[in-house]
């Protein structure tokens, strides 16, 4: 009987090293990744890499100006697109939260949410590219704001759901109008949890290559066309890390510090919104 | 209807049913375009010859892409031999073992995993794991084991969150009770939480086999895009995702439609999974 004991206790401290350090491998990849990427890539961030466009093979210096300017035209397009039918359609999902529509609507956003982006990108090469046979930043814009999209809805929907009844009620009671009772009581009410999820769709679509590759491209030059094709930071550094050059890849790495900060940053912001400005009912 | 705040008050409703109406219908338009773009040439080509096909000769009116789904699905299996046991492992240590302040620190750092750009993955791949493989494995280096063990890391924060959330919803007094009767405390794992949060941990890994499967950038960085089935784990490899992101930005004519078919492909796969693992958290609730 000692033995059996011994044995069961024997095994049950095994297995918590093991699970400890499996759970510490799994933090590992987090830690040596941001190692890595802080190694090699603070050292090529300077003025110049930030404010200069790329040059050829063989010429120093440049830098990715012109990627920066793109990835932040590309969210500034696809915010345009979703943030106003994201909102409004999570806004009606909670007001009507029984009824064909809304759970049609709710269907369709799940489905949406485990779309892989390049399926996506395929649509925004369908709708844009084809019919203008160019790739365009447009068509970048669209197929990121499909991407935003779902996950605008579902948190303006889980927010306003957590807005108490009464709230609504004594605003409409006070005669005060329907739009304006949305307007005036619901938003402000659930602004911090919309602001963070805007915030994290922006996060998610930053880092977004896939559907770039055929829809916004890539362009080595200034634009600000958005019916021309267009730079950003996810895809310099594919085009970088890709070529043979050792110099390239070493721009690589900047730009993959500037986007990995970049991430990082409107994560961490979208939970300190999501914690400082909550409102407690 | 200036004036009137009964009329502006419908005018309002009227404003959202249009604006959800439209964004079902923008929702419902992107099924039908993939559908209706990728579905012309099953019927041309046939759908045995596009899904058992072995040969990829889009100009030449070869659109065979089994090699691909099954390169997919060898790649996603890989990355679950790596992420499932590290990401369950990791569930099971933040629930039951670390204390308050471990969980608040690592909770949000292991959601950070997250939010890594896979284009960024892709380049760590090239540069170091890569290389490791080559020098101390053998091959190229850019091959299914390189892929799996980059998909495995990507993969790890769908498993963490998800199998964690199901370990803690089992209720405490399982706990209390198993512990009660003597057993210790990886008997109470083993034997009792485990098992009561089964289907979350499998919903967990077939979400995060979803989001491998769908995954393209690391993929087509570090999986060489060759067109076969690989006939080892140190073989590279296409998967459907690297087939449409490679070509699509050049394709014409029915090259262009056999990409698009690639898309419903892997679209259909992915629905099936999602359906599958919303099915086990449904059941969990």
């Amino acid at each position: 009987m000692e033995g059996h004991v011994r044995a069961r206790l024997v095994k049950n401290h095994i297995f918590k090293g093991i699970v400890m350090l499996f759970a510490f491998i799994s933090l590992l990849p987090l830690l040596l990744i941001l190692y890595y990427i802080t190694k090699n890539g603070i050292s090529v961030i300077n003025w110049d890499f930030l404010t200069h466009l790329p040059r050829p093979i063989g010429e120093a210096g440049g830098g990715v100006f012109n990627a920066i300017t793109g990835t932040i035209m590309l969210i500034v397009l696809s915010c345009v697109f979703s943030i106003p039918f994201g909102i409004i359609a999570g806004i009606y999902l909670s007001e009507n939260k029984e009824g064909k529509l809304s759970s049609l609507v709710r269907l369709c956003v799940i489905v949406l949410q485990g779309t892989p982006s390049i399926v996506i990108g395929i649509i925004a090469y369908v709708w844009i590219v084809a019919p203008l046979r160019t790739f365009s930043a447009l068509s970048g814009g669209i197929a990121l704001s499909i991407m935003m999209l779902p996950v605008i809805i579902k948190t303006t929907e889980e927010t306003l759901k957590l807005i108490p009844y009464h709230l609504k009620e004594a605003s409409l009671a006070l005669g005060v109008p329907y739009h304006k009772t949305i307007l005036k009581v619901i938003l402000p009410s659930g602004l911090s949890g919309i602001l963070t999820g805007i915030l994290l769709s922006v996060a998610r679509i930053t880092g977004e290559t896939a559907p770039l590759l055929f829809t916004a491209f890539g362009n080595q030059f200034m634009n600000w066309n958005i019916l021309k094709p267009i730079d950003s930071l996810p895809y310099r550094i594919f085009y970088y890390a890709m070529s043979p050059y050792p110099e390239w890849h070493t721009f690589a790495w900047g730009a993959s510090f500037i986007l990995v900060v970049l991430t990082l940053a409107l994560n961490l912001i979208a939970r300190g919104v999501s914690i400082k400005w909550k409102i407690q009912f | 209807m200036t004036n009137n705040p009964i009329r502006k008050e419908r005018f309002v409703k009227w404003v959202l049913v249009v604006f959800a109406l439209s964004s079902l219908l923008f929702l419902f338009l992107i099924f039908m375009f993939i559908f209706f773009e990728g579905l012309p040439l099953f019927h041309k080509v046939g759908l045995k010859n596009i899904i058992l096909g072995f040969k990829w000769a889009p100009t030449k009116g070869f659109f065979g892409i089994f090699p691909m789904i099954v390169s997919s699905f060898l790649v996603t299996f890989g990355a679950l031999v790596i992420g499932a046991p590290m990401g369950l492992s990791c569930a099971i240590y933040l629930s039951e073992y670390s204390g308050k302040k471990m969980k608040m620190f690592l909770k949000p750092a292991l959601e950070l995993l997250a939010g890594i750009p896979s284009v960024v993955y892709g380049f760590l791949g090239v540069v170091y794991i890569v290389p490791i493989v080559r020098d101390h494995i053998g091959g190229s280096g850019f091959s299914l084991l390189a892929t799996s063990i980059i998909l495995g890391i990507m993969i790890l924060p769908t498993i963490i969150s998800i199998s964690f959330d199901s370990i803690m919803s089992v209720p405490k007094t399982y706990r209390e009770g198993s512990l009660a009767m003597g057993a210790t405390k990886w008997q109470t794992i083993y034997k009792v939480i485990l098992p009561a949060a089964r289907s979350g941990i499998l919903a967990s890994f077939i979400l995060g086999m979803g989001r491998a499967i769908g995954e393209t950038m690391a993929v087509i960085m570090i999986a060489g895009n060759a067109l076969k089935i690989p006939s080892s784990i140190l073989d590279p490899l296409r998967t459907l995702t690297g087939n449409i992101a490679l070509e699509l930005a050049y394709a014409t004519g029915d090259h262009r439609l056999g990409l698009f078919s690639t898309g419903v492909v892997l679209l259909v796969i992915i629905m099936i999974l999602n359906y599958i693992a919303n099915f086990g958290i449904k059941r969990r609730t």
